[in-house]
């Protein structure tokens, strides 16, 4: 149980889980939820990841697009739990975000019919990461959550969570697009005819590469988004304002191994960096050794009992093996996190062990949340 | 010698989600096929350094270079690959130069849907080089491919493109790549998993997308760190019944061995559960404890997904039977 993780659900308005992927993050992010629940707090719990994990962890079949409620049923010594939580369907996101932004019908239509808009919607790298960020600026100015957890999406490197708006937003508004299809755009019409001084040239060789239609249609595209740029950019203002808040945490996960470790490091700094607060550096998934060994013989008389001699014998030995395979994964993995914290400065760092093999069930997702906090082991719950 | 023949054909992509080890599997697998001689390209995807630590080599670079007799390794960027594109398609460095340096070029090339994954995928399938006889052809392409949510649309982008772009010259690339990755002859997409519930049911929906979506033809299927296993089904009772009633010194250790007996019981149903669930052939690989090297874990791994007189799968999976 960590005061840290205790004084975050508590406190803070927004935590934002952050980390390699695989390192259990939307568990994290779900315990987390757990525990401001039991804090008694109202809590908003966002996912994006496309493969529904989150739904398998919390036995939910599936998670709606809006916020939905999640009961979970009282455990031993917990009371019975409320939290919402919604999973993030991106391309519903990004379509909405249109809807809201547009400033006529007209424009809506042209913008969601565009081919490049799918595209931007849908696969432009960072197009995940910035509609999370989007969606988490509207639920925070529009809702009324106590405290909403944001699990972000399986980025092939997670610091790429933190250069994603500024990328979307440079297509967004991007001036070098602009300034090159000028004319067309000013013209109000689609048409290429560009700027003098090598323009043409450039553009000729460049249809040569992605073809003279893709260039038209691009030019469409930007004449449709003409307008929304300045309230895309003040929403990505906004968002970050979220993030730089001092009601907003960033919990950094990692498992304990070198290339995770390493990765959080990275991730660490870069918080640091940006001027944003790092709430803690989560080491998921850590083995316990065992201590202390009895005598072999001991556990062979007992296992005689159940089993039989002749089974035994093979069992003492595959008990043993079991627990000499565990100690020798929990010095390596030991060592790792000591090595990659001795490198850190001394930020908050929390523990959560290796409970279970994974986290697919409330019981489960109970057991790391009690690992994370001491709300959720209260018994009496602090809602009522 | 007989093998899956999947683990023959000249483009594979490993994929599979986050954390379950690609990285380790496409190693293996190019590992193998070079110490038989054949002339073998790890390509990795715009990833941070894997392959260079796990075989002990420096890092992987933009650039391929040969790391071991007959292996050759490469980490594809979007800006190198389309500069190699770029050079290809217009033939002079000066125009190539005068054209991609420029600011405003660079960042609409970046805008141009798909082009960074296009061009990665597409200077993979030029070293499959189909149809052509050059140094830079290899017998085997090795792809460690972007995490699943990365993964699908990585794999799909040839066809996408081919499909839905303007007529033009991408299109046309987009046409003929798309060929090659849907060839059954040429391509197979290895999915690797984990005995975990959560990475088994993403892997039956990824192979169920891949087949039903015929994105690319199915190779073989890959539940990584499985046993091996200490325990049979039964043991697990009896685990639990004295761990309960043992003398507290012993309970610790009966409490792991009982964890463990549980995970393999877990890791049976899992794997069955794939067999049932899914239109490929399985292999596993044992989760390697003792501490060997990387490089030679690899080196094992490989034997093991490559092995004289392995179960040979023969034919192609059927695409129909994901859906029967």
């Amino acid at each position: 149980m960590s005061q840290i993780i205790d004084a975050l659900v508590r406190e803070r308005r927004v935590l934002c889980v952050v980390g390699p992927g695989g390192v259990g993050k939307t568990t994290i992010a779900a315990a987390l939820g757990v525990c401001a629940a039991a804090a008694g707090r109202r809590v908003l719990l966002i996912t994006i990841d496309p493969a529904r994990r989150l739904a398998t962890a919390m036995g939910l079949d599936e998670i709606g697009q809006s916020e939905r409620e999640v009961r979970i049923p009282a455990q031993a010594g917990l009371p019975e739990l409320t939290l919402n939580a919604m999973m993030l369907d991106l391309k519903y996101a990004w379509d909405d975000m249109v809807r809201r932004l547009a400033n006529s019908d007209r424009q809506r239509e042209a913008i969601l019919g565009n081919q490049f808009y799918r595209h931007l919607s849908t696969s432009l790298a960072g197009a995940q990461e910035y509609i999370a960020c989007e969606h988490l600026y509207t639920l925070c100015t529009e809702r009324s959550y106590d405290l909403i957890v944001l699990d972000t999406p399986p980025s092939a490197h997670a610091i790429d969570f933190f250069e994603a708006p500024g990328r979307v937003l440079d297509v967004l508004e991007n001036d070098a697009i602009k300034l090159l299809l000028a004319p067309s755009l000013v013209a109000g019409r689609a048409s290429l005819r560009l700027l003098d001084l090598g323009g043409r040239y450039v553009l000729k060789v460049l249809s040569r590469l992605v073809g003279m239609e893709m260039l038209h249609a691009l030019a469409e595209f930007l004449l449709a988004f003409e307008g929304m740029y300045p309230h895309a950019r003040d929403r990505t203002q906004g968002f970050r304002r979220i993030f730089a808040s001092p009601t907003t945490a960033f919990l950094v996960v990692a498992t304990p191994t070198r290339q995770a470790l390493a990765e959080a490091c990275e991730l660490s700094r870069r918080l640091e960096r940006d001027g944003l607060r790092l709430g803690a550096l989560v080491i998921n998934q850590i083995r316990t050794p065992v201590d202390d060994l009895p005598e072999p013989d001991a556990v062979e008389r007992l296992l005689a009992q159940e089993a039989g001699a002749a089974r035994a014998e093979r069992l003492t030995r595959a008990t043993f093996e079991v627990v000499r395979q565990r100690n020798h994964r929990a010095a390596v993995e030991r060592e790792a996190v000591a090595n990659t914290l001795d490198r850190l400065p001394p930020y908050p760092r929390v523990f959560v062990s290796r409970l279970a093999d994974d986290v697919h069930d409330i019981e489960t997702l109970i057991g790391v949340a009690r690992e994370l906090c001491s709300t959720s082991a209260r018994a009496d719950g602090a809602a009522t | 010698m007989t093998t899956s023949a999947s683990l023959r054909r000249s483009l594979q992509i490993v994929t599979g989600k986050g954390g379950v080890g690609k990285s380790a599997v496409a190693a293996a697998i190019a590992w193998r096929l070079a110490r038989e001689g054949r002339r073998t390209l790890l390509f990795q995807v715009n990833a941070a350094d894997a392959h260079g630590s796990m075989l002990g080599v420096d890092p992987i670079v933009e650039v391929e270079r040969e790391i071991a007799p007959h292996l050759w390794a490469v980490n594809s960027t979007p800006a190198a690959a389309l500069r190699e594109y770029g050079l290809l398609t217009l033939r002079l460095r000066a125009i190539y130069n005068a054209v991609f340096e420029n600011r405003l070029v660079k960042s609409f090339l970046r805008f141009v849907p798909s082009l960074g994954e296009l061009n990665m995928l597409g200077k993979a399938w030029y070293h499959v080089g189909v149809g052509r006889d050059a140094p830079d052809v290899f017998d085997h392409v090795v792809v460690d491919a972007p995490s699943t949510g990365h993964g699908l649309p990585f794999l799909n982008v040839a066809r996408v493109v081919a499909e839905g772009a303007l007529p033009g010259p991408l299109k046309s690339q987009a046409e003929a790549m798309a060929r090659t990755v849907q060839d059954p002859r040429l391509t197979a997409v290895h999915v690797v998993s984990l005995p975990e519930p959560m990475a088994v049911e993403e892997s039956i929906e990824l192979l169920q997308r891949l087949s039903s979506e015929r994105i690319a033809p199915l190779g073989i299927g890959v539940v990584n760190r499985y046993g091996p296993h200490l325990f049979a089904d039964d043991d697990l009772g009896r685990y639990e019944r004295l761990r309960d009633q043992a003398a507290p010194a012993l309970r610790p250790v009966l409490q792991a061995a009982w964890l463990r007996a549980r995970r393999e019981r877990q890791e049976r149903e899992l794997r069955d559960r794939l067999l049932a669930s899914t239109p490929v052939v399985w292999q596993a690989l044992p989760d390697l404890v003792e501490p060997v090297t990387r490089r030679e874990q690899i080196g094992q791994l490989g034997d093991l997904l490559i092995e004289p007189g392995s179960k040979a799968s023969g034919d192609e999976p059927d695409h129909r039977r994901a859906g029967a």
